[in-house]
């Protein structure tokens, strides 16, 4: 399939879009290494480019649970760059004034109701979240976000079968990246598939491939948000984490990865290749680095004086 | 009020919880098997109340995980394990998610919720259904953890869990299902005093409320004088009542569930009046089980638990008694231990659970 099928150009506000998104934890990879953000930061560099799709589907009234990868959701759903930045920082202005650092991020006004850095946790209260939704008949979606890692825990296989005993409007959205940590799927589980989990609690599932074409992936994800909304539905992206599990460091091959499967996964990076297809989005992504380059600046600067740095 | 035509304490929790649901359709009850009544205090409820009452699978983390989340997001949920070790397999969300849910959101978010977890004994229970473990559940910060006796005890702690910030957890020792009103209404979760006396305060929990209860009245046949404290609520720890008691008789004996003496309930009561300042005639007692496990059989698990007769000499241990009033101290308490049936609350009881 041809750059120009897999992201056409009726999509390029979203490449935009997702090129942000990217500009801004680049930004934040570049600043980390000065031990200014002291707190563990889990980069989902590599994983944005379907997030824009999500904020589309994603409604005001809608709640939103994550995992410890959480600027994925935060991102999602348009969370306040400047407080995600501040709370890095360990600022009072931060998203949560400093309450949680990188693993708790929450934007309340926005629908990210909770992010939980206890591989699964999230997963009970969410389904707590679609059970109220369910008996208020509220016509609040609800939405979990996870690892294939805690597709290991068995929290999840609980909250399966209750959400599909109590038929609860939430979207289970698992994005396998192939790894927990350094450890690869291959050594934790005996398929490679996290929608297998659904057919014993009898729920229906779709799942995005790695290199599935924009306009496919816009489908998909509609598809689920509004099948999520009547009954249980489970999402799976299939996706490449680029930057190593925790930390701003590139990671070409720490653990099981080899540089060879760094090598390929990088160079199909679908935003790498938007941004190759797409001069506007080149650009977008070098405004974007800047522009949050100087808004983290301010803060790293800030912390070095109380630092006495 | 005629006692013993007033209402028992399961029979309280159900009228409780009946008011409960018919408060508001958000209100909502959850447990496993919940059309069997759970011990009589849910009896008949789900079918008065099927759209706020909620069968559960085996999934106890998921359970209190939910639970916490639709009290979040509108509900009043009250969540129901027939044995508090069911709780051991949900301390994930417990731990991780009830308090603190309300400290990230900076107070933007409260889950207050009720759960009610048993507390097993007799016919049986064996080691694996009649451990206690308040302790654990103690050590969450900002969560409520109760140890009810009487009736007017759970009644208020359904009165007040719904305006928490956090989950309220009610430790309801099976045995404490038959009380009768103390006739003493429950203003606060501190501590109170169930009888006054002037000779040794004894700071109970649950059931061994109602064994030091008995005991007192009896001690008081030969000019022993106890006072006996229902701490009632072990989580905040308001130590007042205690103070007050030990400061006047200058004698503490402290008895609760535990199997053993060490992170106990009775050492953290010691531990925090220490730290107040209380100066005591000798030093405290702390009494617990005599084993790290409870036996299944009826004859090895009475001499598990504690008895009036252990109790006594505990008594006679911090007073000065001459050897004869002593030795009739004893004795005394001795006669109130059940020679049969000492593995059920009362001799009307049926087995199994
Ligand atoms: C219960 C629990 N076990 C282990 C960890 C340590 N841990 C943190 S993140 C992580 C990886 C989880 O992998 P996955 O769910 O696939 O998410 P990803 O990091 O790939 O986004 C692990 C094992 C944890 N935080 N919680």
């Amino acid at each position: 399939m041809s750059l120009e099928i897999r992201y056409p150009i009726d999509f390029l506000e979203f490449y935009h879009k997702a090129a942000k998104m990217r500009a801004l934890q680049l930004a934040i990879a570049k600043h980390y290494e000065s031990q200014m953000m002291r707190c563990p930061v889990h980069l989902s560099i590599g994983q944005e480019h379907w997030l824009p799709l999500f904020t589309k589907y994603f409604q005001s009234n809608d709640r939103c649970f994550s995992s410890h990868r959480s600027h994925s959701m935060y991102m999602g759903v348009g969370g306040d760059e400047e407080k995600l930045i501040a709370e890095l920082h360990g600022d009072s202005q931060g998203a949560l004034s400093g309450a949680g650092g990188s693993m708790h991020l929450k934007d309340l006004d926005k629908g990210l109701e909770a992010s939980i850095p206890i591989v699964g946790s999230s997963i009970g209260i969410a389904l707590g979240s679609a059970f109220a939704a369910k008996h208020l008949n509220s016509k609040i979606l609800t939405v979990v976000y996870f690892g294939d890692g805690a597709c290991e825990e068995g929290i999840l296989h609980e909250s399966l079968n209750m959400a599909k005993i109590f038929n609860l409007p939430i979207l289970f959205l698992c994005e396998n990246n192939g790894y927990s940590c350094n450890t690869s799927l291959s050594k934790r589980q005996p398929l490679r598939s996290m929608s297998r989990f659904c057919a014993p609690h009898n729920i229906k599932n779709e799942s995005i491939a790695r290199l599935e074409s924009y306009p496919n992936i816009d489908n998909k994800i509609k598809k689920s948000f509004n099948k999520a909304r009547e009954e249980p539905f489970f999402l799976e992206v299939y996706s490449y984490r680029l930057y190593e599990h925790c930390g701003h460091k590139v990671d070409k091959d720490m653990g099981d990865r080899s540089i060879e499967e760094y090598t390929r996964e990088f160079n199909i990076d679908p935003i790498n290749s938007m941004v190759n297809l797409y001069d506007s989005v080149a650009k977008k992504m070098e405004d974007s680095i800047h522009f949050y380059s100087d808004i983290i600046e301010r803060y790293t600067n800030r912390n070095k004086e109380r630092f006495g740095k | 009020m005629d006692i013993r035509k007033s209402k028992n304490h399961a029979e309280t929790i159900k009228i409780l919880t009946q008011a409960f649901l018919k408060e508001g359709t958000s209100n909502v009850v959850l447990s496993q098997g919940i059309d069997d009544g759970f011990y009589e205090t849910l009896k008949g409820i789900s079918k008065k109340y099927p759209k706020q009452c909620f069968d559960l699978p085996c999934s106890e983390n998921a359970s209190v995980g939910m639970s916490l989340g639709a009290a979040t997001y509108g509900l009043t949920p009250i969540l129901c394990f027939q044995r508090v070790e069911f709780a051991l397999l949900a301390l994930e969300q417990l731990i991780n998610n009830s308090s603190k849910y309300y400290f990230l959101a900076g107070g933007r978010r409260r889950n207050s919720c009720l759960f009610r977890f048993v507390i097993g004994r007799g016919w049986g229970q064996g080691p694996s259904h009649s451990q206690s473990l308040e302790g654990i559940f103690a050590q969450i910060p900002d969560v409520k953890v109760y140890l009810p006796v009487f009736p007017e005890d759970s009644r208020y702690v359904f009165n007040t869990f719904s305006a928490g910030k956090a989950p309220s957890i009610s430790l309801e020792h099976r045995w404490i299902h038959f009380s009768k009103p103390s006739l003493i209404s429950v203003k606060s979760n501190s501590p109170y005093v169930v009888k006054e006396g002037s000779d040794v305060s004894i700071v109970a929990t649950s059931y061994y409320v109602l064994l030091c209860s008995k005991i007192a009245y009896k001690a008081n046949e030969i000019g022993v004088s106890l006072e006996v404290i229902n701490l009632f609520c072990i989580s905040p720890l308001d130590i007042k009542v205690i103070m007050d008691s030990a400061n006047k008789t200058k004698r503490l004996i402290c008895i609760d569930l535990n199997n053993t003496g060490s992170y106990s309930t009775s050492s953290e009561v010691i531990a925090s009046v220490t730290l107040a300042g209380l100066k005591l005639s000798c030093p405290p007692q702390n009494l617990h089980s005599h084993s790290s496990y409870t036996p299944s059989s009826p004859f090895l698990a009475s001499q598990h638990y504690l008895n009036c007769e252990d109790i006594g000499k505990a008594i006679s241990n911090v007073l000065d008694l001459d050897a004869s009033r002593k030795e009739k101290l004893i004795r005394l308490c001795k006669s109130l231990d059940k020679t049969n049936h000492s593995d059920v609350p009362s001799e009307l009881f049926q087995g199994p659970f």
